[in-house]
């Protein structure tokens, strides 16, 4: 060593220097006692700190096993990852876009009670045809919201029905192409191509942090055809009365979901993810009348008669998602978001600091969401408003 | 580099507990520091280690403490704005730990490291973590012959750092230094 180097010191006393070297270091300190009294000084430093780091250590106790943490991991993949079927799939993915909303299983079974209003609104819709099935003339895209606040009795019969259409109770679909992966893009005028609209993404990101991952996403598409035997099981099985049965073997309906892009961010244990997609399209056949499906679907919630009439006949059907809520585990307010109204979901437990949320609106025919874990509402509002 | 869920299984393994102490000290909370784990590990699974970062053990650490200061971060926005706001909304969970008697203590250390540029502060955390000037090297991004000089310039500033908030401590810290 020609000179004094600290760093080089620091080096030798951590032993992290090469035999040549270090032999260097050695053979210098010898004839140096500035050198030796700097090494000194820096051996006692570096005691002292690790002295003070050590007493952030956790309990040796507190240390979680590494086979139970790497169960824990499997089990957290499996459940993240674990397929549901095409139908539950296509009606969840294609109305709602909750199911990504929530990652603990109380959540889920929420997104599935949604999806099932949604999968009502479409099964329904087969009931009061009075014509030729293959015409489809009217189409159904999503423009606007509707809450229904449901309590866990009526949670409970809605996953009942829809574990009755899982099993085939009510025909099965066919499907006209696969649900995709997410596959990764490079940037959003990628996924802009992609999708055919334009992707937009916040400006204000309050972690200031890259996306985890920038994916885009295929749905699936599906065509269900129904006779009248699974027709009349269905009546049977929501035990919707007055609903005259259409006069043809067989009704046709088409169900296309098209790309989505997901943004993902993170931050420790927060998470925000940013999905964007063209409405998915439902081709009903012409000439069904939407307002007394919406009825039917409402009774069946356990909503009186004459409510259920006065709610169905409020609501642009054509347009309106309808979701429905079990308000005593959720809250829910309506949101001036990126410049429309917009739907907030909150989950917050009252002994946890957990919390997840979900933001929804649609603007200029693109539908958006924002379901977060961990992060303050007020900030999901923001980064929903910088959405450019 | 992506690999089989047995590679998977055994880096899990061999590294596991010392991503967990490393996020432990950090953010001083344990259900943090096994959410922090857990994530370290699902972006392992997920993207796999980069090939041009030949250490896996150096790349989990440099993963979990950018996971462990973005938390700090969020964490630091969430008091303030309750400062702001007065609000007691119950949220804020007590470690356990904190309260115990080396709490003064801690709490100086923390205060320290807080206190130093966030590089100076990973740098410490992570050779304190067992990583060699190599693997610091490249957490880092500077060549290995340049770590000894930061350590000792780190070294230097959280010895600094720490008597000061030992004085805030109103003279309780306990530290050696």
């Amino acid at each position: 060593m020609e000179r004094c180097d600290l760093g080089r010191l620091k080096a030798y006393h951590d032993d992290a220097l090469a035999p040549a070297e270090r032999e260097a270091v050695a053979a210098h300190l010898i004839g140096c006692p500035a050198c030796q009294q700097a090494l000194a000084a820096l051996a006692e430093r570096s005691r002292g700190v690790a002295q003070c780091l050590t007493t952030l250590d956790p309990e040796p106790a507190a240390v979680p096993a590494a086979r139970q943490a790497l169960a824990r991991f499997r089990e957290a993949q499996r459940s993240h990852a674990s397929a549901p079927s095409p139908v539950r799939i296509a009606l969840q993915r294609s109305v709602t876009m909750i199911r990504e909303t929530f990652g603990n299983s109380r959540w889920r079974s929420l997104a599935i009670g949604a999806a099932a209003l949604a999968c009502l609104v479409i099964l329904f819709s087969f009931a009061p045809v009075r014509q030729a099935a293959a015409d489809f003339l009217g189409i159904f895209r999503v423009r606007k919201f509707a809450v229904i606040p449901i309590d866990p009795t009526q949670q409970q019969k809605i996953e009942a029905l829809l574990r009755q259409a899982e099993e085939g109770r009510f025909g099965a679909p066919t499907i006209l192409r696969e649900e995709g992966e997410p596959e990764p893009v490079a940037d959003l005028a990628a996924a802009s191509a992609r999708v055919g609209f334009a992707v937009r993404a916040p400006t204000i990101l309050p972690w200031g942090v890259p996306p985890l991952s920038l994916t885009v996403q295929a749905g699936p598409a599906l065509r269900y055809e129904m006779d009248r035997a699974v027709i009349q099981a269905l009546l049977e099985a929501t035990q919707a009365q007055g609903i005259k049965l259409p006069a043809v073997d067989k009704i046709t309906l088409v169900l296309d979901v098209p790309y989505s892009v997901i943004q993902e961010y993170g931050f420790g244990t927060g998470r925000l993810t940013i999905r964007q997609m063209a409405s998915p399209q439902v081709d009903i056949p012409a000439g069904v009348d939407l307002t007394a499906i919406g009825e039917a679907g409402f009774k069946f919630l356990g909503i009186p008669d004459a409510d259920a009439l006065r709610l169905a006949q409020g609501i642009d059907w054509t347009s309106t998602l309808v979701i429905p809520l079990p308000t005593n585990v959720l809250q829910y307010r309506e949101v001036t978001v990126d410049g429309v109204v917009g739907l907030l979901v909150e989950h917050r437990p009252a002994q946890s600091s957990r919390r997840a949320a979900f933001l929804l609106w649609q603007k200029d025919g693109v539908i958006y969401s924002i379901t977060t874990r961990d992060v303050d509402p007020l900030v999901t509002m923001q980064v929903a408003d910088s959405m450019r | 580099m992506t690999c089989s869920e047995v590679e998977f299984d055994a880096l899990f393994l061999a590294h596991y507990e010392g991503v967990y102490r490393l996020l432990y000290r950090i953010v001083g909370a344990r259900e943090d520091a096994e959410d922090l784990a857990q994530e370290t590990f699902l972006r392992l699974a997920r993207h796999g280690q980069p090939d041009q970062e030949p250490h896996v053990r150096a790349w989990l650490y440099r993963v979990a403490t950018n996971l462990a200061y973005n938390l700090l971060r969020s964490e630091g926005r969430r008091q303030r704005r309750q400062q702001a706001y007065g609000a007691a909304n119950g949220e804020t969970e007590t470690d356990p730990i904190e309260i115990a008697a080396r709490q003064d203590e801690r709490a100086a250390v923390r205060r320290a490291l807080a206190s130093l540029p966030e590089r100076q502060a990973q740098l410490l955390l992570l050779r304190h973590a067992g990583l060699s000037y190599r693997e610091l090297a490249a957490v880092i991004g500077v060549a290995s012959g340049s770590v000894g000089t930061l350590l000792a310039r780190a070294e230097a500033a959280f010895e600094k750092a720490y008597r000061a908030a030992s004085r805030e401590e109103g003279g309780r810290g306990h530290g050696t230094m």
